[in-house]
């Protein structure tokens, strides 16, 4: 019987761990594969119900061929990581068995050659020595033998068993290309990307049609035609750099025609001039305005019970009699400031009542050599612009701001309402202004806005003045980018934890002392709260309000009744936390005078 | 929107709804990166199996079968791209031109705007 030698053991010539690891990663990205073709499948038939053209069948049944040919690689990648990965399984058990093996064969060679030396030296007979087995030492060489051969099937078993399980697998179904040689470039530009570029062309071509009609009714029919092409320009409009360049090359006609015949994009593009949008949205207004009318009229005509005579004779007629009423109030509300607009005593930046947004726009952007813009608080809703008066209300900080600067005009401002904001009512838990959805949201919006200024006044320094809640939104806006010259919050609720301050804007705060704000600084949950107070830790430089804060007698009574006094303490919080944004200047001049002179400095200096 | 003049005999409707499509053809461009990256990554773990395996037969079997499913998940991304493309250019040529469309369009017209034949031309189907 052979003595077992290292050098006669099988060898694994397969970098186990490598094709172990091949395999797992072949199975992750075939899965990814499978998980993305089922993902373009169910994506791309949602094709037919947009999309109803003769080549809509082919297209969907070519892709539906895309999908299955991917179907196959996933599913043949994911069988062949299978095998790969029990080839991997069975060597490495071989090459832990072979590891094993060397060192016992070793011991065993040494003890061997041991005995057969010594015994050789005993009998003086080399030749015989050379073949003698000490103790125990040919059962455990014949047993090594035995594990050897183990070994050596174990290793031609799993390389059969691979062999014979990838020969099993058939030829490629559906898509077969012949000669195709052209590997997948990782570098290539991605289809998002293309995709991107395509959305926000097919904004340009719809504006190149619409101003190819030539009159003010043709584009009007066209678009009453497709309505979603407003609805595209909205969702995904050119970059406002681009319509600026555009803007500028379509001539006084063109623009002017476009202003009349579509309104409906004009007057939210960004990159197109101010006056322009202002004279478009004025002209979605006087439409509103006569819709307002006709509604009006029905409603003065029909009465509060309306033509219907089941009514009458309802016992409802008191709850249908208030609707009725309030209904005329609104409209009325809505139809005064509809006619500023129309008169220009009001102007739109953005006018988009369906969507619950608005921009009100004071003095010129374009010549004006500082901008504020002000983003509110909660609840903020289209009434509050209709209703906002020169002291009180949601525009009247702006307005007292351009208005100062008098003949020079050289602040202009707009107070910006881009989508629904957070309401102190019954939906509290959901929309209320502890919930930071709403933020993100808006402070998206803000961010594209603050961009469309950059273009259409591109060396004028924009101050955002954000009141409560809005110090959520700007500062959202200024993550995302925003190139605001500073930030002042008025009794600001903060910023969530995302927020990523960009060191070039300069932060301020004020509020009264005991703003009610203050008692929520900094309290975060998920997407309840605000984790980044508006604080000097936070970069957020607070300056005096001049607003009084706690009133005296408060704190005489609160010895005598502390319940008392912290009610009449809220109370004077949330009074102060109004009175911030009021154009009061007794009450509240402070404030006023130092937007002013922020607004002046930033004119004199601009954002660095 | 939807549907256009009726010509006897002919399919006439063209009509697109861009927001619609631009959802569309934006998840399917999504799905297509994903799969992109997907067929490249396993492309390149079974690189690095072959290399692996070099110095055994299974590696020869292993390219075997491969060796054509590796073009066809290759061939379907590039595929699937030029189809997001074709949609594309089909939907950028009616927003020029949708009244010819929804009017006079039909599939086996030369005049269509869009050729069904162009689609995947070059490629082989079983």
């Amino acid at each position: 019987m052979e003595l077992i030698s290292v050098a006669s053991l099988p060898t694994v010539d397969v970098a186990v761990e490598t094709t172990r690891a091949a395999a797992a990663e072949m199975r992750t990205h075939a899965e990814s594969v499978l998980q993305a073709g089922d993902d373009l499948r169910a994506v791309w038939n949602g094709l037919r119900e947009v999309y109803d053209a003769p080549e809509t069948l082919t297209l969907t049944a070519r892709m539906a061929d895309v999908t299955e040919a991917s179907a196959d690689f996933g599913r043949t990648f994911r069988r062949i990581s299978g095998t790969l990965g029990d080839l991997a399984e069975a060597l490495a058990q071989a090459e832990a068995r072979l590891r094993a093996l060397r060192l016992e064969v070793d011991q065993l060679r040494r003890s061997v050659l041991a005995y057969r030396a010594e015994a050789a030296a005993e009998l003086l007979e080399g030749e015989w020595g050379a073949t003698v087995w000490g103790p125990g030492q040919y059962e455990w060489n014949a047993s090594l033998l035995s594990e050897r051969e183990r070994v050596r099937r174990l290793i031609e078993q799993a390389h059969d068993d691979a062999d014979r399980d990838l020969r099993a697998i058939g030829s490629a179904t559906g898509l077969v290309v012949a000669g195709f040689a052209a590997p997948l470039n990782p570098l290539a530009r991605s289809w998002q990307s293309r995709h991107n570029d395509f959305v926000s062309s097919l904004g340009t071509h719809v504006l190149e049609r619409l101003l190819a009609m030539g009159s003010t009714r043709q584009m009007e029919q066209l678009l009453a035609r497709h309505p979603d092409w407003v609805d595209l320009l909205h969702a995904h409009p050119p970059s406002p750099d681009v319509i600026a360049r555009w803007w500028a090359g379509i001539g006084t006609d063109g623009a002017d025609a476009l202003v009349a015949g579509a309104a409906a994009i004009i007057g939210s593009l960004g990159g197109v001039p101010a006056r322009s949008r202002v004279e478009a949205n004025r002209g979605l207004a006087i439409s509103r305005l006569a819709a307002l009318q006709k509604e009006l009229d029905l409603l003065e005509r029909d009465g509060p019970l309306g033509p219907d005579p089941r009514v009458r004779m309802s016992d409802d007629t008191d709850r249908v009699i208030d609707k009725h009423l309030r209904r005329l109030a609104a409209l009325q509300l809505e139809m005064d400031y509809l006619g500023r607009v129309r008169s220009g005593d009001v102007k739109l930046y953005l006018y988009r009542p369906g969507h619950g947004e608005i921009i009100e726009m004071f003095g010129d952007p374009e010549t004006a050599q500082s901008i504020i813009t002000f983003m509110p608080g909660t609840n903020t809703t289209m009434e509050s612009f209709y209703t906002s008066g020169k002291v009180l209300g949601i525009s009247a900080l702006t307005r007292w701001q351009v208005e100062r600067s008098g003949e020079t005009a050289s602040v202009a401002g707009f107070v910006v309402k881009q989508g629904p904001f957070p309401q102190l009512d019954f939906h509290l838990l959901s929309t209320g202004p502890q919930n930071n959805d709403m933020a993100e949201s808006l402070g998206a919006s803000y961010a594209r806005f603050a961009g469309e200024l950059r273009v259409v006044a591109p060396e004028t320094p924009v101050i955002s003045v954000e009141h409560s809640f809005g110090s959520a939104v700007g500062g959202v806006a200024e993550t995302l980018g925003a190139k605001f010259h500073s930030r002042l919050l008025l009794a600001g609720i903060g910023m969530t934890a995302e927020y990523a301050p960009d060191p070039k804007t300069k932060k301020y705060s004020m509020q009264a002392s005991n703003d009610i704000n203050k008692s929520f600084d900094g309290a975060q949950l998920g997407n309840w709260g605000y984790a980044v107070a508006p604080t000097r830790a936070n970069s957020v430089i607070p300056l005096e309000s001049g607003l009084p804060g706690t009133p005296e007698w408060v704190a005489l009574v609160s010895p005598i009744s502390p319940p008392i006094a912290i009610a009449a303490d809220f109370a004077s919080g949330l009074e102060q936390h109004n009175r911030i944004i009021s154009a009061d200047e007794v009450e509240n001049g402070t404030v006023l005078n130092e937007i002013a002179d922020q607004l002046s400095t930033a004119t004199a200096g601009g954002r660095p | 929107m939807w549907g256009g003049g009726a010509v006897a005999g002919a399919k006439t409707h063209y009509s697109v709804d861009l927001s619609g499509v631009a959802s569309v053809t934006g998840s399917a461009a999504v799905a297509l990166d994903e799969l992109r990256r997907s067929v490249s990554s396993t492309a390149r773990a079974l690189d690095a199996a072959l290399v692996a395996l070099a110095k055994s037969a299974v590696s020869t079997t292993l390219e075997a079968c491969s060796l054509e499913r590796r073009a066809s998940g290759e061939a379907s991304v590039t595929l699937g791209g030029q189809l997001l493309l074709a949609s594309q250019e089909a939907v950028v040529t009616y927003v020029g031109a949708d009244d010819e469309m929804a009017q006079a369009t039909r599939a086996s017209d030369n005049r269509a705007v869009y050729n069904p034949a162009r689609f995947g031309s070059g490629w082989s189907w079983n």
